[in-house]
């Protein structure tokens, strides 16, 4: 029954996942399983045995991570890659308000985030 | 908590024979999306030891109109219920219902059966549910 989060963190070395609140409210734990957004603090990791799942580190080259520091879109950070993670798995034309409504950021008031976001595919 | 967590068994059934055959040998905690699972574990309000991992078991998965019925699986999440053209055809108010929960990380986790067995009295599809009279079948 240990975390997805946990093992990413611990036993990959893969600190860009965040544990903000350990129960599926604030997203900075948010990773891809097979391309679909997800709170890694909630997956058991034994679901994602033959899965795909992508990290912050994985997205490393995604465009998203330009708009980003254009928009000047992080404060403290931590956030930042439950949102990038986030909005890299939105639909053209999705709502990015919408795309990002299980992401909390207690800095910033989300407007350089959401211009960072919407500006994607446009 | 993650030590806790480190030791509780997780048995993982390929079928859904082999799933009730693991739940008449033994209590066990069936789990799917794990969106309140966890929550309770960490809160201390859950103290199984045991669980049953439901995730592979396509047979409670689907959602369908059958016999002039929506017919609904127990592992459909949130997500497959909100973007359903069945459910948009047959039951809107369920797909309204199911685009509250959380936040797209909760709703491409959570299942209809998980609503239903935590039995919240914040259940967003408690209430369509009951006003649509629906059936559980087992």
């Amino acid at each position: 029954m240990r975390r997805l989060l946990d093992v990413l963190r611990e036993a990959c070395g893969l600190t860009g996942s965040k544990e903000g609140c350990g129960e599926g409210e604030c997203g900075a734990c948010t990773v891809l399983v097979d391309g679909v957004p997800v709170n890694s603090c909630l997956v058991p990791f034994a679901q994602v045995r033959g899965r795909e799942v992508t990290t912050i580190e994985g997205l490393a080259a995604h465009p998203l991570l330009e708009r980003f520091a254009r928009e000047g879109a992080a404060q403290c950070g931590f956030c930042i890659p439950g949102m990038i993670v986030a909005a890299s798995a939105r639909a053209p034309g999705d709502d990015p308000r919408r795309a990002l409504a299980g992401n909390l950021c207690r800095c910033t008031g989300y407007t350089a985030i959401l211009r960072a976001v919407g500006e994607v595919d446009s | 908590m993650r030590g806790a967590v480190s030791a509780l068994e997780l048995a993982t059934p390929r079928d859904l024979d082999e799933a009730l055959a693991l739940l008449a040998d033994a209590p066990r905690t069936p789990l799917a999306g794990c969106t309140d699972l966890y929550v309770a574990l960490n809160a201390g309000t859950l103290t199984a030891t045991r669980f049953l991992d439901l995730s592979a078991l396509d047979e409670l998965r689907g959602i369908a109109i059958a016999d002039g019925r929506l017919v609904i699986g127990a592992l459909a999440t949130h997500t497959e219920i909100e973007r359903s053209p069945a459910v948009a055809a047959a039951f809107p108010l369920l797909a309204r219902a199911a685009a509250e929960i959380g936040g797209p990380q909760i709703r491409h986790r959570g299942t209809l059966g998980g609503n239903l067995v935590n039995a919240s009295p914040a259940g967003d599809l408690l209430p369509p549910l009951a006003v649509a009279e629906a059936e559980i079948v087992a």
